[in-house]
């Protein structure tokens, strides 16, 4: 098929929406995508949503045998023991590779970037939760559900089998609930920590702490008390008889409350909206807090319909997604920086790819805790800056880079920014870019450490 | 077994303490340097030779996730910690006693050797008064030094007020802890391990120049050409020191404190001229199975501690050993503790020995939680002040006189 080459800007649009939106386009694809103009693509994108990819679904996972290492987990057979724990430490390891894998080979990366928003937002760790399945599951979860409406999301994640293990859920019930859950629920998924948005008519408190109390705390963790990861399935199940069916008042209603209620009153909440939508905006375009006036005009329709499709494709069309300080606010993460070096460069995962991440500081399944990862200058350590170099030089070395050596060396930073999907080179890059034109493995390896690299 | 001298405890006044004045004074005594000294070192940058305070290296341990102060440094004979704790009461003949009532957990051998040595020192009741029991909230404002604005940390702000030097502060981690986070600079990371670049000798002059300022750039992109010109500076002088360094890394656990703090020490072995180092150990939010892991840990702390000033010994060196809140007195039902509020410190090395601060009474709770009876920025500021030899009031404001700790 011959595409048209689309004009520079649509290109560069297109190209800042395939990064944000996924993990950025090779360069052919990209022109597809932009072949019929921005609104297109970004309605190629919200489509492609709701359906799977068959190059990722094509990735196989990992074969687990959680009911084996269960068993082996509580045998005396101190071999066994040991036999499980290789295995177990081994599928985790899979695990991670599987996720990384469908990310490179997606064709359309879109749903892949929004299930990793959401492991970032519903953060979970295999350090706590253990078994690589009940990981794999919440991935699934995620995948399907991530698109869909909020106050659904929440709910499954509510009772899934790996955050109630994460969080405690699992171990709270009538007359002894478990906080943890609870807390987060209130102040990292649905409302947030800020104080609520100043509107006026707060009267004698203008309030300057969060948009619940202690109190909402403990009612939410008696509401949510009875649910129990089944240990054949890894699902959660509702155990009656460890419910606390009492009356609770949480976020000012009062009643026999449970899932359903906490779910409802959480997401249909004034603060919830405000501060999902200023988290998604602040991975997606920029740094934003709720009160700004972007996750304003995003969150009045989302607090409405909690449509996250519909929340995702105004986003993407809103003219603040597209302007200058959008397109250079936000530095790769490590995942983003990796997976969109690989398919951009149409390069497999490579072997060691765990270490890479684990130096640069975020490894999928293994956030640091449940505020999930940080963002921006947290990234920019000197640390990180090592082991960015180090992983871009062990790229370029054997990634194709025909591309480049087909070029006149006069002409290569051109075609590094055109592989990469880089609208322009600052001076400073360009000259370095110009000094190591002769040799295009350090070309290619300085142009993926490159400040317009790392903030594109 | 030496007791440290009854004299060094400084009670103060509960709530006034938060806000008033009697800290001011409380610590008033001899100041004790760090017992290990010995004569026979030969006089360096950052050697303890006797001299007044405010020339020392400052190590902060972040114990992430809540600490459980009351496992920690426990008040083994009040009986209602027995009966709130119940299984997870320390048992009494297992603890490691201290005095006036306090004994350290039983992984805290190590620890109590110090103690005994004089080099360990306990400030009860640390906390703030707007405590919130949000991890990250709580987390922020202690490296801030600042409970009303999180945007810079208050190492940061004592690195915007000197020069350009990147080996300043030093966090030895993978990314920038808030605390060495300045409004204009920010401390160095070096990652545990070998510390060296690929290519070196070809990629150093051409990321230079990709590097130098370009006006051009925006902030955030300017932000990255920074971090990679600090790398350059950074690895010159770095990398030679920490070449025999054994790598120490592994999926999803990040790296023990053990490697850390042996990091530390090498830095420190090599007069690079650092003053404050930053490590961070996690794992401390025990909701649930809380003895086994709590123990764990804190034998991990123990370990990293005592192996790390017996290589640091006679040098001028300060540990201080925070986490963002304590946990609830009373257990919960999943074997594990909930966030709770204020709780205790230990500052280790070149210190003030002894007990500090009033210790929370267990029968005066503020929702279930210890009251909080030294505000965390007194403590701070007397870091700032006998370490760092800055004014508190310059890092972590005026409200809360500093605590002399050192």
């Amino acid at each position: 098929m011959v595409v048209q080459a689309p004009s520079a800007r649509v290109r560069a649009d297109v190209a800042h929406l395939a990064r944000r939106a996924g993990f950025g386009l090779h360069a052919d694809d990209l022109d597809v995508l932009a072949a019929d103009g921005y609104e297109a693509a970004v309605e190629r994108v919200v489509r492609g949503l709701s359906s799977p990819d068959p190059a990722a679904g094509d990735v196989a996972p990992p074969t687990f045998d959680t009911a084996r290492l269960l068993a082996a987990r509580d045998s005396t057979d101190e071999a066994a023991r040991r036999a499980a724990q290789t295995a177990l430490r081994e599928q985790q390891r899979l695990l991670v590779r599987w996720w990384l894998t469908r990310m490179v080979v997606a064709a359309e990366p879109w749903h892949e970037k929004l299930t990793f928003l959401w492991h970032d937002h519903f953060a979970t760790s295999l350090t706590k939760v253990r078994y690589p399945e009940l990981l794999w599951r919440q991935h699934s979860l995620f995948y399907g559900l991530g698109r869909g409406r909020f106050d659904d999301l929440v709910h499954a994640v509510s009772r899934d089998g790996a955050m109630l293990l994460w969080l405690d859920g699992h171990d709270s019930r009538s007359g002894a609930p478990n906080e943890n859950y609870a807390r987060e629920l209130l102040e990292l998924f649905t409302l947030g920590h800020a104080p609520p948005a100043a509107d006026g008519d707060h009267g004698g408190h203008a309030s300057s702490g969060p948009p619940y109390t202690e109190a909402d705390v403990v009612a939410a963790a008696r509401a949510l008390t009875g649910w129990r990861v089944d240990p054949a399935t890894g699902d959660g199940v509702f155990r009656p008889g460890r419910h606390d069916p009492g009356t609770k008042t949480l976020l000012g209603t009062t009643g026999r409350l449970g899932l359903d209620e906490v779910v409802a009153l959480t997401t249909g909440h004034p603060a919830c909206a405000p501060h999902v939508v200023a988290r998604l905006w602040s991975r997606l375009g920029r740094p934003a807090t709720a009160s700004d006036p972007v996750v304003a005009d995003l969150a009045a329709p989302f607090a409405e319909d909690l449509d996250i499709a519909a929340l995702l494709r105004r986003l993407f069309l809103h003219p603040a997604f597209r302007d200058a300080a959008t397109r250079t606010a936000l530095v790769k993460t490590p995942v983003e920086w990796m997976v969109g070096s690989l398919r951009a460069l149409r390069h497999d995962l490579p072997e060691r790819v765990e270490r890479v991440l684990v130096s640069l500081g975020q490894v999928p399944f293994a956030p640091p805790d449940v505020a999930g990862w940080p963002a921006n200058r947290a990234w920019l350590s000197t640390a990180s800056a090592r082991s960015r170099l180090e992983a871009a030089a062990a790229l370029s070395r054997v990634a194709d880079r025909s591309r480049l050596d087909d070029a006149d060396p006069a002409d290569r930073p051109a075609a590094v920014a055109h592989v990469l999907g880089i609208e322009r080179w600052s001076d400073a890059t360009a000259a370095a870019l110009a000094s190591s034109a002769l040799d295009s493995e350090r070309l290619l390896t300085l142009a993926l450490v490159s400040p317009e690299h790392l903030t594109a | 077994m030496r007791t440290p001298p009854i004299t060094r405890r400084t009670f103060v006044g509960g709530a006034a303490a938060l806000g008033g004045t009697t800290l001011a004074g409380c610590s008033a005594g001899p100041r004790t340097t760090d017992a290990a000294v010995t004569s026979t070192t030969p006089a360096a940058p950052g050697r303890d030779q006797g001299e007044p305070p405010g020339d020392g290296i400052l190590v902060l341990v972040n114990l992430d996730g809540g600490n459980d102060g009351l496992n920690t440094v426990c008040p083994v004979e009040d009986g209602r910690y027995r009966a709130a704790r119940g299984a997870l009461a320390l048992a009494p003949d297992a603890v490691h006693t201290l005095s006036e009532g306090f004994a350290l957990h039983p992984a805290l051998a190590g620890c109590k050797e110090l103690w005994d040595q004089e080099r360990l020192a306990v400030i009860h009741g640390v906390g703030f008064a707007d405590l919130d029991r949000s991890h990250f909230h709580c987390r922020d404002v202690w490296q801030a030094g600042d409970s009303s604005s999180t945007s810079s940390g208050w190492v940061g702000r004592w690195l915007d007020g000197g020069g350009a030097d990147v080996l300043r502060a030093v966090a030895v981690d993978r990314l920038l802890p808030l605390v060495l986070r300045g409004d204009v600079r920010s401390g160095a990371v070096v990652p545990p391990g070998r510390f060296g670049l690929p290519d070196e000798a070809q990629l150093r002059p051409l990321l230079d120049e990709m590097s130098r300022p370009d006006p051009s750039r925006a902030a955030v992109a300017a932000a990255v050409a920074a971090s990679n010109a600090d790398l350059l500076d950074l690895t010159a002088v770095v990398a030679p020191v920490l070449e025999g360094a054994t790598v120490d890394d592994a999926v999803g656990s990040g790296d023990g404190l053990v490697g850390k703090l042996d990091t530390v020490a090498t830095l420190i072995d090599a007069d690079l001229g650092t003053r404050v180092y930053t490590v961070q150990l996690g794992g401390f939010d025990t909701h649930a199975g809380q003895a086994a892991v709590h123990a764990g840990l804190l034998g991990e702390l123990d370990r990293a501690l005592t192996g790390f000033l017996a290589k640091v010994a006679g040098r001028a060196v300060t540990v201080a050993v925070w986490s963002e809140f304590g946990r609830r007195l009373t257990s919960n039902a999943s074997g594990g503790t909930d966030h709770g509020k204020g709780s205790v410190m230990l500052v280790a090395g070149r210190v003030a020995p002894g007990h500090h601060g009033e210790p929370p009474p267990l029968d005066r709770l503020d929702d279930g939680d210890l009251v909080t009876t030294v505000d965390f920025r007194s403590v701070l500021g007397g870091l700032a002040e006998g370490v760092l030899g800055v004014a508190a009031s310059d890092l972590v404001g005026s409200a809360h006189p500093p605590l002399a700790v050192v």
